[in-house]
């Protein structure tokens, strides 16, 4: 029966596990559409005098810019499988993409990498003067290599390894490569390749990231906009293009570096991407991976008459949770120090039909979870759903979990990084014991839903009749995988027509010598055929008496 | 075997021909949305497309069975050189070429289309690979599917095995993406319904 259910069963597991999780992303989008407006915003204040010259030290002056950054509210069917991988490869728009602009006119500038040859071309229309003064245009390719820059493919320019470029064509264009652990600057119009001094063959280094640091811009929009004006001015484009004099480079741990492009040389730190306020305190294990969608701002100050130049200002930098019920911005100064942060939060004496009135600001991931009407109840049909889910998965969450990326969670259908019990492994401020123990904790009612389901499949098991090595199987099956399992068994489970013991008087299988509650063995009545009689006539005497032999004939 | 897909095929010529017109509406709206841009505006006949050949596919895995059951085709089969092994792994392969020519035209389209709009196909290689793989496996999962639940007469049950099945097998596209995870899982799938269907089929009395 085993070898005859259990695989069979795997479409029923997955139908389940499928059905678990779209109650569980019900439940998480209820969850997210609970936060109030106020609640998915922030406008965090830039100091007087950072984006604008002139006397800064005047501590009543107004605020001339905010940096606002808003969760969008769609943010949870952005996460959802095909969006993500689609925006994350296509060329020319991809993170992973090694295609940095492709315009596909037949004019259009095109700049990518080519793997096979370990070198970044350039393709594209330029317009030539002669010295009559006529225009002519003729189509160029350009291949960069670490040595340099030529007209055709050449050994001698040397080859990427593992180029991370920052996409976008500005002067010059900077890429780092992983292998040789070195930056790079090509100025295509002076067909220059400049290389700067290899980074230290350490951990602490590991850029992931140039110029433009953002991650699923679909789920967050960030802006610098004036205070005195309600239109949004986003300056983010501006920025980039004004700010010549320090490239931002993301590393793995979430550093943000300052690069300069002229000796390209890492000459400083200019901030960090920040950890959002969640349910659980997760300050002291942040990764890159347990932020959902991040934007990073370069700020730049306004040229002044005096120096004539626009400035490094510093920068902002928003992230937003795993789970999408929190978000942060803060604001760092250009040597680094952080000087304005900013949380989504419930603001105080909000209230609320059926609701508490707080008297101070909640953070919006603990009211998210319980303070919002309806809060509570989703927290419960959270957890609930989680206790449904097979207690060897919970368990693996709790050890995996925490390693998985935020992202990924939005769509793991057997492990779960977003639950409770992950939660637990992710908690920054308690020792490893009590974060086990914790777990524990929250697997206790999926363990004992488990041995519910498993003493059901086994009283089925013992009134069928099952053998005791199936039986045991089904068992362990139910008691390691839970609901979906025990599905299983009721999809594939064995069906008889039982018969009333003689013996013990309960329900038997036909099929078995003995019964399986009793051991008693078939009472089977001795199949003797009916003596034919015909009623009302006498008996022929040869069946009431024996059949005569007649006598031999002693005269024969 | 050739004998037994060649009739299946016969049998069931409605639903292949209309398997065929989903496919030429795909390669349309294809074309037209490379000639517009691809705006955001052709992801939902794309999406409702992509549905519908699923659907298909389901109602023509259980059009297959139901027929079966029905008409007790089997039954007679088995009385000449056959056996309901054959004749189901008969049923396997031509859904099976049912979703290789629906996809293989449309995918070539695609190919043909992002070679004259986009990049050199190197850039995409894993993408043209992933993508229809993943497509190719979903449809080949609802066949499947389809397989299982048409092996009843209860209507109501076929009804709603399309709606559960199709949509489950769907969103799990939709939840996971393209790649090698949910070709995984997608195998598993079809492994298990195939067995199971299997199990089902060939233990069924005459």
């Amino acid at each position: 029966m085993r070898s005859r259910s259990w695989p069979p069963g795997h479409w029923c597991r997955i139908l389940v596990l499928l059905g678990l999780f779209w109650l569980r992303w019900l439940v998480g989008v209820w969850r997210s559409n609970l936060l109030p407006a106020s609640a998915r915003e922030i406008a965090v204040p830039l100091s007087a005098g950072q984006l604008e010259p002139g006397p800064t030290d005047d501590p009543n002056g107004t605020i001339p810019y905010l940096v606002h950054a808003r969760m969008l509210p769609d943010y949870l069917y952005a996460f959802l499988g095909v969006l993500p991988y689609l925006q994350a490869r296509p060329p020319g728009f991809g993170q992973r993409s090694h295609v940095y602009r492709w315009d596909p006119k037949p004019d259009g500038l095109c700049v990518y990498y080519d793997a096979a040859r370990g070198q970044i071309i350039q393709q594209g229309i330029e317009e030539v003067r002669d010295e009559d003064g006529t225009r002519t245009f003729h189509r160029f390719t350009r291949y960069a290599g670490p040595q340099g820059i030529a007209e055709t493919p050449q050994e001698e320019l040397g080859r990427f390894m593992a180029p991370i470029s920052d996409g976008c064509v500005l002067k010059p264009q900077v890429v780092y490569d992983r292998t040789l652990r070195k930056f790079f600057a090509i100025d295509w119009s002076e067909r220059t390749v400049r290389q700067g001094p290899p980074l230290p063959d350490d951990e602490r280094h590991r850029p992931v990231q140039i110029r433009n640091l953002w991650r699923s811009p679909q789920a967050l929009d960030v802006g610098v906009r004036s205070a005195s004006r309600e239109e949004s001015h986003k300056r983010s484009v501006v920025a980039q293009v004004l700010l010549l004099e320090r490239v931002l480079v993301l590393d793995a741990s979430g550093r943000i570096d300052l690069l300069d492009p002229q000796t390209l040389e890492l000459v400083g730190v200019g901030g960090a991407l920040p950890t959002p306020k969640t349910l659980v305190d997760v300050s002291r294990s942040r990764r890159l991976d347990d932020i959902t969608a991040y934007t990073v701002l370069p700020l730049v100050r306004r040229a002044s008459a005096a120096d004539g130049e626009p400035s490094y200002a510093g920068l902002a930098a928003a992230a937003l949770s795993r789970e999408g019920l929190a978000l942060r911005v803060e604001v760092y100064d250009p040597n680094g120090r952080r000087v304005a942060t900013g949380d989504t939060a419930i603001p105080p004496h909000t209230g609320w039909p059926g609701g508490r009135t707080p008297s101070i600001p909640i953070p919006s991931a603990v009211a998210a979870y319980s303070l919002l009407p309806g809060a509570q109840f989703l927290t419960v049909a959270k957890f609930v759903l989680e206790s449904l889910h097979p207690p060897v998965l919970l368990l693996f969450s709790h050890l995996a979990g925490p390693h998985l990326t935020a992202a990924a969670g939005c769509r793991s259908l057997a492990l779960l990084p977003d639950s409770f019990v992950a939660m637990a492994a992710r908690r920054g401020d308690t020792r490893p014991a009590e974060r086990i123990l914790l777990a524990l904790l929250y697997i206790v009612p999926a363990v004992f839903f488990a041995l519910f389901l498993a003493w059901r499949v086994d009283r089925h098991g013992v009134h069928t009749g099952l053998p005791k090595k199936t039986r045991a199987a089904w068992r362990m099956g139910v008691l390691f995988l839970g609901l979906p399992a025990y599905f299983t068994y009721r999809l594939t489970r064995p069906q008889f027509a039982l018969v009333t013991c003689a013996n013990c008087g309960l329900q038997r299988r036909p099929d078995m010598e003995k019964c399986h509650r009793c051991g008693t063995a078939w009472v089977v009545p001795e199949l003797i055929p009916p003596a034919w009689r015909v009623l009302g006539e006498p008996e022929p005497a040869d069946e009431r008496a024996p059949t005569q032999i007649p006598q031999a004939n002693p005269q024969a | 075997m050739l004998t037994l897909m060649r009739r299946e095929a016969y049998d069931n010529i409605v639903y292949l021909v209309g398997l065929g017109l989903v496919a030429a509406m795909l390669i349309v709206v294809l074309i037209s949305a490379a000639f517009e841009g691809m705006q955001e505006d052709y992801f939902l006949p794309l999406g409702l497309l992509t549905f519908l050949l699923l659907l298909g596919l389901y109602a023509l895995g259980a059009a297959q069975m139901y027929g079966d059951r029905a008409n007790r085709i089997s039954s007679l089969l088995t009385t000449q050189a056959v056996t309901r092994s054959r004749v189901l792994a008969a049923r396997a392969l031509v859904g099976l070429l049912a979703v290789l020519a629906v996809l293989l035209p449309v995918v070539v389209t695609a190919v043909v289309l992002l070679w004259a709009f986009l990049p050199p196909l190197d850039f995409y290689r894993r993408l043209l690979v992933e993508i229809p793989l993943t497509l190719a496996l979903t449809a080949f999962a609802c066949h499947s599917a389809g397989l299982l639940v048409g092996w009843t007469t209860n209507r109501i049950r076929l009804l709603a095995g399309a709606v559960l099945l199709v949509t489950a097998v769907a969103s799990l596209l939709w939840i996971k993406g393209f790649g090698p995870d949910v070709m995984a899982v997608l195998l598993l799938f079809i492994a298990a319904t195939l067995l199971r269907t299997w199990h089902t089929f060939t233990s069924t009395s005459l």
